[in-house]
């Protein structure tokens, strides 16, 4: 009967191992995204000096959210088709960066429709979502 | 000579045609074995479905390390990629819980064990079937 029940075993150690593996590439994979987001200069990491940040701006970044971006990320940024936006620990150049130039397969550009200023409004409404 | 990035996009879908395929294809010759196990064929018919079910097996590797690359290390993620990872995960576990079974049991197969083997196969193919679906459907929001 022991010998019997080596093969099943065996075979959910193999498949725990896997999914262990997966988790520990993915937390690697997110870790080293993370530090190339990070790893820009001081000076091109934040956009938006926090004095600039008022409630005028995060409502406009508000109504550009909704109108150019909800669709994929969903109404309350949660994601849908893209990614949920909550708590992004990418840099202000990172997000614009994303936003003008797009992701290659998976999100378009968005340079001919938003232009700095909005931008900014975007970043300032992003860093809201916690 | 030097390499352009890897095309994990590409990579991933060519990859998950892998188990997607062969998961069904082990599950059919070792259905067949089942179904004729005293018949001469049966043999064949067990040794193309551990053939299969290893080639599934690796694919499913390929594919799950390629769409790490692809989603940047994003294990769960939400909408319809939270539910291609919820199917994903556990069809990885199982074809790979399975390709390892066979191997190990494979000089002392029974009709009885064979067939309990197909069941858990089925439920791993019907798994990939399922994050395949949403898979695809990413794709396609992103054309």
């Amino acid at each position: 009967m022991k010998e019997e029940w080596q093969p099943f075993g065996a075979a959910v150690f193999a498949a725990a191992m896997v999914l262990a593996g997966a988790a520990g590439l993915g937390h690697a994979l997110q870790a080293r995204a993370m530090r190339d987001s990070h790893a820009l200069p001081a000076a091109g990491r934040n956009l938006l000096d926090p004095r600039q940040v008022t409630p005028a701006l995060i409502k406009q970044g508000s109504e550009l959210f909704l109108n150019s971006c909800a669709h994929c990320h969903g109404a309350d940024a949660r994601g849908d088709e893209g990614p949920d936006l909550h708590d992004l620990q990418v840099s202000d150049r990172r997000i614009a960066t994303v936003v003008t130039h797009g992701i290659e397969g998976e999100m378009p550009s968005f340079a001919k429709k938003h232009g700095h200023d909005d931008i900014l409004a975007l970043i300032a409404y992003l860093r809201t979502l916690r | 000579m030097s390499f352009g990035p890897i095309p994990w996009a590409r990579v991933h879908g060519a990859s998950t045609h892998f188990p997607l395929v062969l998961g069904l294809a082990a599950l059919a010759c070792d259905l067949a074995a089942v179904w004729r196990w005293n018949h001469p064929e049966a043999p064949g018919l067990r040794s193309a479905g551990l053939g299969a079910i290893t080639l599934a097996a690796a694919g499913a590797l390929v594919a799950a390390g390629s769409g790490l690359f692809l989603t940047k290390g994003d294990l769960w993620g939400s909408g319809t990629l939270g539910l291609h990872h919820r199917f994903a995960w556990p069809a990885l576990a199982m074809i790979v819980g399975a390709a390892v079974w066979r191997w190990l049991a494979r000089s002392r197969l029974s009709r009885a064990r064979l067939a309990r083997y197909t069941a858990g196969v089925w439920v791993g193919s019907m798994l990939v079937v399922l994050a395949a679906m949403y898979g695809g459907e990413l794709l396609q929001a992103a054309q």
